[in-house]
């Protein structure tokens, strides 16, 4: 039987799409302006006939000392496709941008996430973002430095350096990127044994790159760009308009947020609230410091093998518990359990976020994660599971750790027998501190627009 | 206590529609004092929900439509809402809104209630997800939540089921609130007839051995359909019968002449359109949505659609009792209104969560009753025999779904913080309380508290 998704075209599809670059743990993210459209699109070029945009093709043990990825805003794709720019074929979430007033209450992104409040990412002045990730922090450095040499048409708008952590542990102190989407086709999807395992996390590639059939088996929406662009008979035919070019395939669109950890405030908070058996860290985010799972799922066999359905009352992991909500696995509301898991399968994200430190002692998380349909996946998280005040029956409290306090909220609940405790002015330890919507094109989408 | 959902429907005297937008856009109607809430929602104890919105129809121009979700009888409520504009003297901003209507531009108040009951439409098909719960009780269900949640918070870490069901049971006694908590209905008296003949059902274990998990699940449908049969007496249910005749032998005819339908719609709604939906959207963390669609009206299918709501108003009557509508927890009230001769369908809805969840749970788990209820709209993606396709092609029906919607103007809400689920919750707490004092259990009740 043919394997759905085994007909990924790697060599078309960014690296980062397919794996996180883990073998390179510097990142460096330049936020760029084009200054010179003419320059930027030579500089583009030589660095795709260089092959310093990997492809995801090009397996980890062959990136080499370093690589890249790029991606670019409404606001970029506008500026390089010209006349050929087709806005009513991207989503409206993407081309109106992140900060949208209307957007910004769905986000939570109000009070102290509030974009005014923001570094970057409140003006429409960035066209895109580079990222490099190397074995070393100064390689990283220069390669955004050369990239911003004059001849190549940037101009710097924010730039910001983040790593993965030496022991895979996000600054609260608990074990990160342990549930991820496995993207099916590639060679981690090989890798799942179990059948669980399979429902669980192999998800259809075209859940997060455009061009593959999605969880419900048709295709997602590529957004598409005049045959009059230079370069664009590259492309093939828009599945849905032949009379344009797909300008979407084997591209996925990029959200990054950048989100400033108060650990001091986290911590103190743990431990005035934490009393012998009873870890409020863990409770609240969901998971061990070393990221054990916290149902009693006793046919669990790995950290991520579980659905939760035999701690359907939260009283192992807290309904309302950050990665609970991020992915409530097997106990959304539906017919049956099955039916549930692929509801919410619908709603994954793949993540790519590292941590970084500024030189003013900021640490945070570098949230970055790619998805076929922004709505439908990153904002329908935020919004309808994370922000939820009535998350599965809760009420009036919103994601201990990244959810935004809305009226009274600053609440969590730990379901427990006989009776619930229940946690009181939790505060808000997770900032905002800015964020943009970038379409990561395809490797040919690339070459079109270096044209 | 009986619950009705209804909406009035005005036409609105040409060229007046801009001012009554705006004076609804204006309108403040959340509010404790008169000022604040000129038609005094706040203070009518029966309404649950209403809303005020515009929609223009190409042949018959512009309408304002008037929807309620209210305890009791339309009389009263329309009886109540006059008296309480003359009460608090309110009737200025009233009759401005109503004065813009053909009809009634001259109407003074006390001709009100008699215009207002010539306008209401009832439904095609309606849903509540707390069905038989006064305003009153959901309101008082709350308070008791409240209290047992603050005396729990009370009590020392560590403390046994005993000894938090006696401190909840003392606080209780001290409040004179709570005196009788057995003196309030059970939920609903049909609906807990219903829930004990289906549980009853459920408990005998006479499902044929040797029958795989779908036969099974088959037989359980069709005997929790029999005792909606049951409950609905003999003549409701030749109604239902003959409906579902019609709907099959019309659906089968509409699909085998594989029926003409206008174009479907591939484009995204306009940025402009969608902005002016989102305005009014997740200021609360429930939210109101409008949908008026255009619908063939060709014979066939025209006497298809109206077998389908009679289909899915008997469902929603007898089997969707729980507070869940098909796989979907987050109704309030729901309904469907045919309107303009029935070349437009009205649907509105309250409930819980943001608008992008909603539309995910319609496409994701309710398909199917999606596609009886809209499945002859003009434009939506092609469905197959009224029940395939249409809603399960995602983003096509959202996008769909998104350009029949109007902007809800004014939006009345009694109780936002309560989800549907909280309600249900908390119904569920005060009758295992109630039973607790006679049965003196240590309160296996206190996992439902948050």
């Amino acid at each position: 039987m043919k394997k759905p998704g085994s007909d990924l075209q790697f060599k078309d599809i960014q690296g980062l799409a397919i794996r996180g670059f883990g073998r390179l743990p510097y990142a460096g993210y330049l936020c760029f302006g084009i200054a010179e459209k003419p320059l930027f699109r030579r500089w583009l070029k030589g660095l795709l006939e260089r092959g310093e945009i990997a492809s995801g093709k090009v397996h980890n043990t062959e990136l080499g000392d370093s690589n890249r990825g790029i991606a670019f805003t409404a606001a970029g794709l506008q500026t390089l496709m010209e006349s050929a720019w087709l806005e009513t074929s991207f989503p409206v979430e993407f081309t109106e941008g992140m900060v949208q007033p209307q957007r910004s209450r769905l986000l939570g992104d109000i009070d102290w996430n509030a974009p005014k409040a923001w570094r970057w990412g409140v003006q429409d002045d960035i066209h895109g973002v580079l990222m490099c990730f190397a074995q070393q922090r100064a390689e990283v450095e220069q390669m955004l430095d050369d990239a911003l040499q004059a001849s190549n048409g940037l101009r710097e708008v924010t730039r910001i350096y983040a790593q993965l952590p030496e022991d895979g542990k996000e600054p609260f102190g608990f074990a990160d990127g342990i549930s991820q989407p496995v993207i099916e086709g590639t060679y981690r999807d090989q890798a799942l044994v179990s059948k669980r395992e399979r429902q669980l996390h192999a998800i259809a590639a075209g859940e997060f790159i455009l061009g593959y059939p999605d969880g419900s088996g048709q295709l997602p929406r590529s957004p598409a760009c005049s045959p009059a662009m230079p370069g664009s008979d590259r492309l093939a035919p828009h599945c849905l308009r032949p009379e344009l070019r797909d300008f979407g395939r084997n591209g996925s669109f990029l959200v990054i947020r950048q989100l400033a950890q108060d650990v001091e405030a986290f911590k103190a908070y743990v431990e005035a609230h934490s009393r012998e058996g009873l870890d409020v860290g863990e409770k609240m985010l969901g998971r061990t410091r070393e990221g054990d799972s916290l149902t009693r799922d006793t046919s669990a066999q790995g950290v991520n093998d579980f659905d939760y359905l035999e701690d359907r009352k939260g009283q192992g992991c807290p309904i309302g518990a950050h990665v609970r909500r991020s992915n409530p696995r097997s106990t959304v509301h539906d017919r049956s359990d099955e039916a549930a898991l692929k509801v919410s399968n619908r709603h994954r994200i793949l993540r790519r976020g590292r941590v970084y430190e500024n030189a003013d002692g900021e640490v945070g998380l570098l949230f970055l994660c790619l998805n076929a349909s922004i709505s439908r996946q990153f904002e329908f998280i935020q919004a309808s599971w994370s922000n939820d005040p009535f998350f599965q029956g809760l009420a009036g409290e919103v994601d201990p750790i990244s959810g935004t306090a809305r009226g009274n909220a600053g609440v969590f609940t730990i379901p427990a027998s006989p009776y619930r405790h229940k946690l009181q002015s939790v505060p808000q330890w997770v900032t905002l501190k800015g964020g943009a919507y970038f379409f990561l094109p395809g490797m040919q989408a690339l070459c079109a627009l270096a044209e | 206590m009986s619950q009705v959902i209804f909406t009035c429907i005005f036409p609105v005297v040409p060229g007046q529609q801009q001012t009554l937008r705006e004076r609804l856009l204006n309108l403040e109607y959340n509010g404790d004092s008169p000022k604040s809430d000129p038609l005094n929602f706040r203070h009518l104890g029966c309404l649950h929900y209403a809303s005020l919105f515009l929609y223009d129809d190409p042949i018959d121009g512009w309408y304002l439509v008037f929807e309620s979700n209210i305890d009791g009888t339309i009389d009263h409520y329309f009886r109540e809402f006059v008296a309480l504009a003359e009460t608090n003297n309110t009737q200025p901003a009233v009759l401005e809104l109503f004065n813009c209507c053909v009809g009634f531009e001259q109407g003074t108040i006390a001709e009100l209630s008699q215009f207002l009951k010539a306008t209401v439409q009832m439904p095609a098909a309606s849903y509540s997800g707390c069905v038989g719960r006064s305003r009153q009780q959901i309101e008082f269900e709350a308070q008791l939540h409240e209290l047992v949640s603050a005396t729990l918070d009370q009590l020392p870490p560590g403390s046994d089921a005993g000894s938090a069901a006696l401190a909840v049971h003392t606080a209780l006694q001290a409040d004179s609130r709570f005196a009788d908590l057995k003196q309030l209905p059970p939920s609903c008296p049909d609906a807990q007839e219903l829930l004990n003949a289906q549980f009853q059902l459920h408990r005998r274990a006479a499902i044929p051995k040797g029958l795989k998990a779908h036969g099974r699940a088959l037989v359980t449908k069709l005997r929790l359909v029999t005792t909606w049969f049951k409950q609905a007496g003999f003549a409701e249910s030749v109604k239902v019968l003959a409906a579902g005749i019609t709907f099959l032998v019309l659906g089968l005819w509409n699909w085998l002449r594989k029926e003409s339908c206008a174009a479907e719609d591939a484009w995204r709604p306009e940025p402009e359109h969608l902005r002016s939906l989102r305005a009014f959207e997740d200021i609360l963390p429930c939210n109101h949505m409008v949908s008026v669609v255009h619908a063939h009206q060709d014979f066939s299918r025209r006497w298809a659609k109206w077998a389908a709501f009679k289909l899915l108003s008997f469902a929603a009557r007898y089997g969707y009792i729980h507070g869940v509508l098909g796989s979907i927890p987050t109704i309030h009230f729901a309904h469907w209104v045919p309107l303009n001769q029935h070349r437009r369908l009205l649907f509105v809805s309250n409930f819980d969560g943001s608008w992008e969840s909603y539309l995910d749970d319609f496409t994701l788990k309710a398909q199917r009753g999606l596609n009886l209820a809209w499945a002859h709209g003009k434009g939506m993606p092609r469905s197959q025999f009224m029940l395939g396709g249409g809603a399960a092609h995602g983003p096509e029906f959202i996008d769909w779904a998104r350009r029949s919607m109007v902007p809800t103007l004014a939006w009345f809400n009694a109780y936002p913080h309560l989800s549907i689920c909280n309600i249900n919750r908390n119904t569920a707490l005060r009758q295992a309380i109630a039973g607790d004092y006679q049965q003196n259990n240590a309160g296996e009740w206190l996992e439902l508290v948050q």
